[in-house]
């Protein structure tokens, strides 16, 4: 047979065989859910990383073994088609019973698709009998109380979703390297440590002629070192403009304060922190601003840099793909007694107000509403997600579990102080971009902090500016939905006056409002702006 | 010599893909008024719409509210809500409808006009202040009076106090609790921004603390607020009190550290307190 031939026929055989395959799926999907016999439970989510469906899974069969009858299919859907594919399914009525909310979920996407948990999150969660979270109500079993992360739906006024997990930023390092290169020296304590085993790899490096860099650096992970260590060095800063009396700095009244010229870029505790994040761009591979995400991964677990900065989300992937022996450590800060770098901070940061993560709603579609809630209730009991954070190594979502050694150095720290201002004064979208785009001048190290402060000197006013005046506009638009949000309330109030929920929302709306039109307000005076354009 | 593909299968399997699924796209509430809480406005409004009445002044309130939220929002939309909420007060101007409908228009004029109208609507807030009404909307018209009135860049410094004086007096006679609420917080945030002194600050926040904070973000900076401003203003019995609040509600919150250190301080100084 001629090549001409043979290969379209390839093609239409393969074609043939895909089709026939998906619609095997499909009708023997159909047939499962036809199986009056047999409830299915369809969970999905964009968590792809190594271990997050491992422990799904095996939570699944243990679920499936309580409950004979029931079976829990998973889904993984990478994240980059996740918020399409979610509206696909949504829309077209296919929707798996439980879904990762967060992206593509909007509150309109929420109120029209998912069920509001708030009823449930009210009672206490049956698997946790026997427990000493028995009594507590189910929302006040995980660490946050549901209240941060993607669970509470402020305008929404209702609970959509229940987390699994929570996440924070570490140093992470080779132990196998570490040990051989460094001997037994521990996890540096302060900045000062950090810097003495950095230049101690580097020594190495350039003694063996070994490629190795004490870190592996790029646009993702390293700009969150700086933060950090610029946050560290304006804690007393933020204490000094600390107007409000909340002892806290808020992004939007820091970078208020900086259009309005209460505070500059030539503060000694900022410039500090700009003279000190730069310093470890040294430690770093060349060229490394120009490196992603994945080149870093890829230098660090191919062994040519000895520590990475990253989220706790990565290490179930790092476990799966680093052939050495792994740990983490939170990442340095100069103490207070620092004689260059300690007038500026108060001491390391508190994590406590890490909010949850991984929530999962429950879908209007699902025909097996109960079945999900209890599912729901068994991977969250203290149980459920102590085997959750054993077998992803993720961190639970729920009080009074015992970490697995490989979690523990991720546990968020509970002590310590508020951190200060970071580089993204206000943290908005054109702040960010003119951070991003100037990266590589705060890392160089021909170019001196008063280059860098110039830069940012032309470019961040307009860029505060202009991130102020949209934060005014999506207070309008906030604002602007609760009023009908509002209005239903009262309505609802007068046909239902024995029902308390409808006072409860009304008040809860009407505070929402004050609050955000009080720092609009406050935002228009001080930018001297009468009025405000929509 | 290879059979062709039977290529007149194609369309029967292309058909049966394309086989439409039920769509779920349909609201999930019951009543026009349960699906405009949940914000699904198009559908609420579709449904008020249908209720075809025009006499049924709920129904109509009910096409107006949701339609300053339909999107695209529009001209022509915000001028036939404000066209639906005039007739409804022209029935009656005081009743729970007429006074919701001329809160709306201020609302309107205020927020979801492309160039807004702050003089009418800071208007019809003062008229709607003046009833002395029980009305929730009414007396939250006084929260609105304060935050345009004190909050206008033009107004001259020496203008703020006579200003915040005349509105804590009008803000002594609302009774309803969420209006009382935001109208101390109000106050309260002003008095501490524009420097009309801490004590005054102090004792609006815990009027709007006894009003009954419902949200938990606003109650944590609240009750830190109250606990600094009277730690500063010697009213250490109460600073030691809102710390104590503050310590037990909010488990996980990174100011605990610095709030032990300051509850600390100030029992060391009260042995009496400390013993409590």
């Amino acid at each position: 047979m001629k090549r001409e031939k043979i290969l379209p026929l390839i093609g239409f055989t393969l074609l043939l065989v895909c089709f026939s395959i998906a619609l095997t799926r499909v009708f023997s999907r159909q047939r499962a859910a036809a199986n009056p016999d047999e409830i299915v439970i369809r969970i999905a989510h964009w968590q792809l990383e190594s271990g997050i469906r491992d422990a799904i899974d095996a939570l699944a069969r243990d679920y499936e073994r309580l409950h004979p009858g029931v079976r829990i299919e998973q889904n993984p859907i990478p994240e980059r088609i996740y918020p399409s594919w979610l509206r696909t399914q949504l829309v077209g009525g296919t929707a798996p019973d439980l879904i990762e909310i967060g992206k593509g979920s909007d509150d309109e996407t929420l109120a029209r698709f998912f069920v509001p948990l708030t009823e449930y999150v009210e009672l206490p969660n049956p698997y946790n009998a026997g427990t000493s979270l028995a009594p507590l109500r189910w929302r006040d079993t995980f660490v946050d109380g549901l209240a941060g992360g993607d669970s509470y739906k402020p305008n929404l006024l209702e609970y959509y979703g229940v987390p699994l997990s929570m996440i924070t930023v570490r140093m992470y390092y080779n132990v196998t390297e570490w040990k051989r290169i460094l001997g037994d020296t521990p996890p540096p304590a302060d900045y000062d440590a950090f810097v003495d085993i950095c230049e101690r790899v580097q020594k190495h490096a350039a003694s063996t002629g070994e490629t190795l860099f004490p870190i592996a650096g790029s646009n993702y992970g390293t700009p969150w070192f700086a933060s950090s260590l610029i946050g560290s060095q304006t804690q007393r800063l933020a204490g000094r403009l600390d107007d409000t009396l909340v002892l806290k700095p808020n992004p939007i009244e820091t970078a208020l304060q900086f259009a309005t010229g209460r505070w500059t870029l030539d503060e000694p505790d900022f410039v500090n922190g700009l003279s000190l994040a730069r310093q470890i761009g040294r430690f770093a591979q060349p060229g490394f601003i120009q490196a992603n995400r994945d080149d870093a991964t890829f230098y660090f677990v191919q062994g040519r840099a000895l520590m990475i900065v990253t989220g706790s989300w990565d290490a179930p992937s790092f476990r799966a793909l680093a052939p050495f022996e792994l740990s983490a450590f939170r990442l340095p800060m100069p103490s207070p007694d620092h004689p260059r770098f300690g007038a500026g901070t108060y001491g390391l940061s508190s994590e406590a107000d890490t909010p949850t993560s991984a929530a999962f709603g429950l879908t209007r579609a699902s025909r097996h509403r109960e079945h999900v809630i209890d599912f729901l209730h068994f991977l969250t009991s203290q149980k459920g997600n102590s085997t959750f954070s054993r077998v992803s190594g993720w961190l639970p979502s729920v009080v009074d579990i015992e970490l697995p050694p490989l979690v523990k150095p991720f546990e968020p720290v509970l002590d310590g102080h508020v951190n200060g201002i970071g580089m993204d004064v206000g943290g908005g979208a054109d702040v960010r971009r003119v951070v991003d785009s100037n990266l590589g001048a705060l890392f160089d190290a021909n170019v001196d902090v008063a280059k860098i402060q110039g830069i940012l000197r032309s470019q961040l006013p307009d860029a505060v500016r202009s991130d102020l005046m949209r934060t005014v506009r999506q207070f309008v638009l906030n604002t602007a939905r609760q009023d009908t949000l509002v209005a239903a309330q009262i309505i609802l109030r007068g046909h239902h006056p024995d029902n308390a929920e409808h006072r409860r929302k009304q008040s809860e709306l009407l505070e929402a409002q004050t609050m955000q039109e009080l720092r609009r307000a406050w935002i228009l005076h001080e930018l001297e702006v009468p009025d405000s354009p929509r | 010599m290879s059979r062709p593909f039977p290529l007149r299968l194609l369309p029967g399997l292309v058909l049966l893909a394309a086989t439409p699924l039920p769509a779920a796209d349909s609201p999930p509430a019951s009543s026009p008024w349960d699906q405009a809480a949940l914000g699904l406005f198009k559908d609420a409004h579709a449904s008020f719409a249908q209720q075809a009445a025009a006499a049924d002044r709920e129904a109509r309130f009910g096409e107006a509210v949701t339609l300053i939220n339909l999107q695209p929002k529009t001209d022509t939309n915000l001028d036939r809500a404000a066209s639906l909420l005039t007739a409804i007060a022209a029935t009656d101007a005081t009743d729970e409808l007429g006074v919701s409908s001329r809160y709306y228009l201020a609302r309107i004029a205020q927020i979801h006009r492309a160039s807004p109208d702050n003089a009418a609507a800071l208007r019809i807030y003062r008229e709607l202040a003046g009833l002395s009404s029980p009305h929730a909307l009414a007396q939250r018209a006084v929260v609105h009076v304060a935050l345009l009135e004190l909050f206008d860049p033009r107004l001259a410094p020496a203008e703020i106090r006579p200003g915040f004086d005349r509105l804590a007096a009008r803000g002594a006679t609302l009774t309803d609790p969420s209006a009382l609420r935001d109208f101390h917080l109000v106050m309260g945030d002003a008095a501490l921004r524009f420097n009309l002194g801490e004590t005054i600050a102090l004792d609006h926040l815990l009027a709007a603390d006894r009003a009954g904070i419902v949200r938990a973000t606003t109650q944590r900076d609240t009750w830190v607020r109250i606990a600094e401003l009277a730690r500063r203003t010697g009213r250490n019995d109460v600073a030691i009190t809102y710390y104590r609040h503050f310590l037990d509600k909010f488990l996980r919150d990174s100011r605990r550290l610095m709030i032990t250190e300051r509850l600390a301080a100030l029992t060391a100084t009260q042995p009496a307190e400390a013993a409590r």
